[in-house]
């Protein structure tokens, strides 16, 4: 099977590039990033995905999954929700101020 | 002391800090908040000093957080390097500190907490804890860029969108790594000695680049310089884009060394093209601070192709301009804050701070007794001694067209009336910025036995 | 002009990522997870290996985790109240 979560991953990551720097808008823009931070979940939890593998709390003899990827994971989401609140903070900011939110017409200004 | 209080201290006294202001309603203790923010710096920057014996002997201190073998938990470690990066950056961060103490509690503790950041990143030898401690380092930054001027949240929203996906570029090369090693430290990594595929380098090299504003990523150098307070325009040229170099260092030297060496020509390029880049746009600039962001960007470029020569005498070149341009444009970015600050208070006269200002430009250029020199002298031999002619030529033009727009500026400051006084506190670091080019320059053994511990601990031969 | 920058960008990295990139997927867990099963019971005395890792294994991530979010929240109230001194 090609389309399994890595590289389903992997094609998340490449569609929130693309709208980081394609996209006008600067939502759009913020879009990219939290497309972005999925797909770099989905790429990670499924690098230690094990077939047959339980989730990872120890109980008697059976193959576990990676307990790695999902903690690191845990910590990359705060961050990720950190850096994408500052961006809608100033995104307001910027609104306030100009009274638009394209990007193409804030570099004029 | 441990080497982990480096990173703790400041990060304690930053909640100290914020708890204090919040007491503050009731009584002012901003006495307290400077004393606390000083000492912050100051704490770390004593138990550096107090490894120094054992790193000068050669020797390396190590730290496993929580007492964890280094498969399983985070390791700290303290080597030649990472001592030269630390004593550089809280020096720094210590001048910077004295200087804006006039500002604001919440600036403070930013502050630290950046502090903290840098300190991190420079001690931890774990790819993921390096990833966290840069966003700290980062998300402290996007804040502390915003300033009074108009166009502060378009400069701060451009350096988050281009800073974020510089992490994100960073994160996927460390699940790369982690899929084909399933090991997160770097020592570890560099160990098993499998040269690892070409897409991750790119990808570190895509991120790092952006970090530290190498050119066709520079995007946000010149805007974020441009419109940030002075001393953290000052923070962000000194400090902020040699973290990215720094990293370079670490991961290039150590995880990509084959991939780095087979790339080797490319880089070279690349710097060049980026100190050309530099130099030409700095010289059309209007805007004082603007003209110190793309001079910055010439700098680094120096920086990038000493760095990517990968011979012992390259490194030591590229880590001795590192200590030069951190100096000389911390001593700049302060200068033009004093002149730019004042502008509202009276418009004719101005403080005299022509003298540090011109000493740090001729550092810049290049000029003979300025530590400036000594970092483009050792370049240009690296440069010579790998058969590259051609980028030394480099180097020595654009050291023209640096001193066409510095000694413009210089001229200009020189014309402004000085009967102006100003307080001490923001004086003093400039003086003692523009005393240090010097004394560096004339002397430069003070630190030339430690930068070329660090040179052989990266072992640069090909 | 910009998207057509993106698209290049994005094809160009796809290509490179998919062709260089051999994907492992379902295959056993590397070193370190292993460690982790073997030992971490033991250790820690945590069944969950995530709370195990999360909380004592690599607790200095989650210290940094923690200061990213005091300093996110720091900046929403400079960004919106202004930097009061």
């Amino acid at each position: 099977m090609i389309l399994n979560g890595i590289t389903v991953g992997i094609i998340l990551i490449l569609i929130g590039l693309y709208g980081m720097i394609a996209k006008k808008h600067v939502f759009k823009i913020i879009f990219g990033l939290i497309i972005i931070s999925t797909g770099l979940v989905l790429f990670f939890v499924s690098v230690g995905y094990v077939d047959t593998g339980a989730a990872p709390i120890v109980s008697g003899d059976t193959t576990y999954v990676d307990p790695l990827p999902h903690t690191l994971m845990l910590t990359t989401i705060v961050v990720e929700v950190c850096t994408t609140t500052l961006a809608l903070v100033l995104a307001l900011k910027i609104y306030e101020k100009y009274k638009t939110l394209d990007i193409s017409t804030l570099e004029d200004l | 002391m441990d080497i982990i209080f480096i990173v703790v201290v400041p990060l304690f006294l930053s909640f100290v800090v914020s708890l204090m202001h919040a007491l503050s309603r009731y009584k002012k203790l901003v006495f307290f908040e400077n004393f606390l923010s000083i000492i912050g710096l100051l704490i770390p920057f004593l138990i550096l000093m107090s490894t120094f014996p054992v790193i000068s002997s050669g020797d390396t201190i190590t730290y496993n957080v929580g007492g964890w073998n280094p498969f399983l938990g985070i390791a700290l470690e303290m080597d030649s390097l990472t001592f030269f990066f630390s004593f550089i950056s809280l020096a720094l961060l210590i001048l910077i500190m004295v200087y804006s103490l006039s500002r604001s509690a919440k600036y403070k503790v930013l502050y630290l907490l950046m502090a903290a950041g840098v300190q991190g990143v420079l001690l931890t030898r774990d790819i993921f804890n390096l990833y966290v401690f840069f966003e700290i380092l980062s998300v402290s930054t996007y804040i502390l860029v915003i300033s009074e001027k108009k166009r502060s949240y378009k400069a701060s929203f451009k350096y988050l969108v281009l800073g974020s996906i510089a992490s994100v570029l960073f994160l996927f090369g460390v699940g790369i790594i982690y899929e084909t090693t399933g090991v997160l430290n770097i020592d570890i990594i560099s160990s098993m000695n499998t040269p690892q595929l070409k897409i991750t380098f790119l990808l570190f090299l895509t991120s790092l680049g952006i970090k530290s504003g190498i050119v066709p990523l520079h995007f946000w150098v010149p805007d974020a310089h441009s419109i940030a307070p002075p001393p953290v325009s000052a923070l962000l040229s000194g400090l902020v884009l040699k973290i990215g170099i720094y990293s370079m260092f670490r991961l290039f030297y150590t995880i990509f060394r084959t991939n780095f060496f087979e790339m080797n020509d490319v880089l070279m390029a690349v710097g060049a093209i980026t100190i050309i880049f530099g130099a030409v746009l700095a010289l059309v600039q209007k805007d004082l601070k603007r003209m110190l962001a793309y001079s910055s960007i010439n700098q680094i470029g120096i920086i990038f192709l000493a760095f990517s020569f990968g011979t012992e005498l390259g490194i030591i070149g590229a880590l001795y301009m590192i200590l030069a341009h951190a100096v000389a444009k911390t001593c700049l970015f302060l200068c033009s804050g004093i002149i730019g600050d004042l502008t509202i208070v009276s418009l004719k006269s101005k403080p005299s701070v022509w003298l540090p200002f011109f000493i740090g430009s001729l550092s810049l250029i290049g000029l003979p007794f300025t530590c400036g020199f000594i970092g483009k002298y050792f370049v240009c031999l690296a440069a010579m001694e790998t058969s590259n002619t051609v980028y030394a030529g480099i180097i020595l033009f654009s050291s023209i067209i640096s001193a066409v727009y510095y000694l413009r500026a210089s001229c200009y400051l020189f014309r402004i009336p000085k009967d102006y006084k100003i307080s001490y506190l923001m004086q003093i670091p400039v003086y003692i910025s523009s005393f240090a080019c010097i004394v560096l320059g004339v002397l430069p053994v003070l630190i030339m036995d430690m930068i070329e511990l660090a040179a052989k601990t990266l072992g640069g031969v090909i | 002009m910009k998207g057509i920058i993106g698209i290049i960008i994005v094809l160009i990295l796809g290509v490179l990522i998919f062709s260089s990139l051999r994907l492992e997927y379902g295959n056993s867990v590397g070193i370190t997870a292993e460690m982790y099963i073997e030992k971490g019971v033991s250790e820690t005395g945590a069944v969950n290996l995530v709370t195990s890792i999360l909380a004592d294994y690599r607790v200095y991530d989650t210290l940094g985790e923690t200061i990213i979010l005091f300093i996110a929240i720091l900046g929403v109230s400079m960004v919106l109240k202004g930097d009061k001194k």
